[in-house]
């Protein structure tokens, strides 16, 4: 692969028993960019991600993940992983989380997660419990708990789904902080409006990469005005077409 | 209120739960099953007891008919009759037979025995109990007791005369112990079973959870995604809880030591090193399982299937010998079963780690530890896959 690109792969396909979740996907993701994967609930988004985590193992074709071909680990320590769900210890309290995942990754140092911590904006509540947390101080958390250990691929299941719009716009701010120290962020998203931000989308729709580029790129090669019209005249189309 | 909403609710909760096949078993097989373990169990005859008898009973030559020896009558009273089966015994290898495990209590009838009933209408029994099973101690005392009370009911006809007519106590029994003492009861006999008991339970129990917790809170997905091996998940999960068991097995013994006032014989650090190895199966046990369970109530359910058996066939509560053939089969594929039988022996008997008896079982726990580490590595694989 081409020292420049986070993620590439080539003819990836996973299937479920009967069900194809994706299907020959070649896809690749530039260093330092922010990649979104646009498309709508059961498009194949949580499965491409769960893929380049290793957490699922292709049916067929090839994942490399900075520079290091799967399955090989070598990659993980430098993954940030922020799930659907918060995916957090309800028992346990903020900085205990963030202290927790900053020890699978060999990142234990106390100066690191008060900085995450501040970072999220919730060093007043580091002692909280997580069941006292409100449901955008829980996606705070659960940032925190992925970039806590500096990774170089941030991997976002919908980071922003259920949250309001000035969070939103907080989470976005940190997005673009991390771009410019080099971090590549993948994020699946059926939002448009959060797809607009995005460096560069690939349209997805049942396991197939459907279309690839920037939004004007993609505006201008439909011809449309907005970036759900282009979405839907790739989906409304025949699958072949690209 | 409505009817139709309410019966409406009641369908659906009836629909839901014929699906359940899990649910279903556990109202309507489980409790099957236990009864008839129950019912086995509580039917079962008590089972002959083993004993040693040493005769050295000289007897008393009466007139020309020849020697009459009244342990000889005795002995062959216990033959007969259906609480013993006797073993005839050396007065010197009556130690090493009981220590061997081969019997409950030697029972000895000394030279004199017919010739001092004879002087002053009573005399002596020694009796030598192995001390570790008072239940099975009790058993030996209760039925030498009918056998001796019938012989005395007997005497005056037996040859008319030739002996006193027996005192109050025509027998005394002397008794001295293997194992422990008089002072040794049921409880210390249990002790050691409860220690064991809940150790396995605890752990499994809060393993279940808190893997099930995993699962549904989607924190196994960040496991699984960080660097985190499968072996540090399942050492890590033991470690985690090692501490709950160690602790509790500590409060356990330190209850029953100060506060129930059991007797103990053994080394308290050979406890805690049979308790970790049940700690380690428990958790691996845990994982294992975990994975057919999606949520807590689907955990619960598997609680009767896991522990109600092994809590009746372990030996907690009845010796395994005495079971049926078929239960003594499954007995000894549980692993309480060992852990029980270990710490008996470090406990009641005194018996350290080494010790054959002590460290086949301990070697069984590793054993089921292993099988069951593997089978916690493998759900966790599926986890992953």
């Amino acid at each position: 692969m081409k020292e420049s690109l986070a993620v590439e792969t080539k003819g990836l396909t996973k299937r479920f028993g009967e069900i194809t979740a994706l299907d020959g996907l070649d896809l690749s993701v530039k260093g330092g960019e922010t990649y979104g994967l646009l498309g709508p609930n059961g498009s194949g988004k949580t499965t491409l991600i769960r893929l380049l985590l290793g957490i699922l193992k292709p049916t067929a074709g090839e994942i490399w993940v900075l520079g290091k071909k799967l399955p090989n680990r070598e990659a993980s320590p430098y993954i940030g992983y922020m799930t659907q769900a918060e995916a957090l210890y309800l028992d346990l309290t903020v900085r205990e989380n963030v202290l927790f995942f900053a020890a699978l990754y060999s990142h234990p140092s106390g100066g690191r997660i008060e900085e995450v911590i501040k970072l999220v904006g919730l060093s007043e509540r580091a002692g909280s419990l997580i069941s006292t947390l409100s449901g955008g101080m829980k996606r705070r958390v659960s940032l925190a708990c992925a970039l806590v250990h500096k990774p170089r691929l941030l991997l976002l299941d919908e980071p922003t789904v259920g949250i309001d719009p000035r969070l939103r716009a907080t989470f976005w701010s940190y997005f673009r902080e991390l771009n410019k120290e080099g971090t590549t962020i993948i994020l699946s998203t059926h939002v448009m409006d959060e797809a607009e931000r995005c460096n560069r989308l690939g349209l997805l729709r049942e396991g197939r990469l459907l279309a690839e580029g920037d939004v004007e790129e993609l505006k201008a090669r439909t011809g449309k005005a907005t970036l759900e019209e282009a979405f839907l005249y790739y989906s409304g189309g025949s699958l072949e077409q690209k | 209120m409505s009817r139709s909403r309410t019966l409406a609710l009641a369908r659906r909760i009836v629909l839901q739960f014929r699906r359940d096949r899990r649910t279903l078993g556990l109202l309507f097989v489980v409790p099957i099953v236990i009864l008839s373990l129950l019912a086995y169990l509580i039917k079962l005859e008590a089972g002959k007891v083993s004993v040693g008898v040493v005769n050295k009973d000289g007897g008393v030559v009466v007139g020309s008919s020849g020697v009459l020896s009244l342990a000889n009558g005795l002995v062959e009273e216990m033959k007969s009759g259906k609480a013993f089966s006797v073993t005839e015994l050396k007065e010197e290898e009556a130690d090493s037979w009981l220590k061997s495990g081969k019997g409950k209590a030697v029972i000895i009838f000394p030279e004199d025995f017919t010739q001092e009933f004879r002087q002053d209408g009573s005399s002596n029994i020694g009796v030598i109990m192995e001390g570790s099973e008072p239940q099975a101690g009790a058993a030996v005392l209760r039925n030498l007791g009918q056998i001796l009370q019938a012989l005395v009911v007997q005497l005056p006809a037996l040859r008319g005369g030739m002996v006193q007519m027996p005192k109050v106590e025509p027998f005394k029994l002397e008794i001295s112990y293997i194992y422990g003492g008089e002072e040794y009861d049921v409880l210390d006999y249990f002790a050691p079973a409860l220690i064991a008991i809940f150790a396995l339970f605890l752990v499994f129990l809060l393993t279940v959870v808190s893997f099930i917790r995993e699962r549904t809170q989607g924190t196994i997905e960040r496991l699984v995604a960080s660097p985190l091996t499968r072996p540090e998940i399942v050492l890590g999960y033991m470690l985690g809880f090692s501490v709950f068991a160690f602790l509790q097995s500590l409060v356990i013994l330190l209850f029953s030591v100060y506060a129930l006032r059991i007797h103990y014989a053994g080394n308290l650090f050979i406890v805690f090193v049979v308790v970790l190895i049940i700690t380690i199966g428990a958790v691996n046990l845990g994982i294992f399982l975990s994975a057919f369970a999606r949520n807590e109530l689907q955990a619960v359910q598997f609680f009767p299937l896991v522990i109600l058996p092994q809590v009746f066939l372990s030996g907690v509560f009845w010796p395994i010998k005495n079971m049926p053939i078929f239960l003594q089969w499954i007995a000894y594929l549980l692993p309480l079963t060992y852990a029980n039988s270990a710490l008996r022996e470090v406990m009641l008997k005194g018996r350290g780690l080494l010790e054959s008896s002590v460290a086949l079982n301990i070697l069984a726990l590793l054993l089921f530890a292993s099988v069951f580490v593997v089978l916690g590595a493998f759900t966790l694989r599926r986890e992953i896959a």
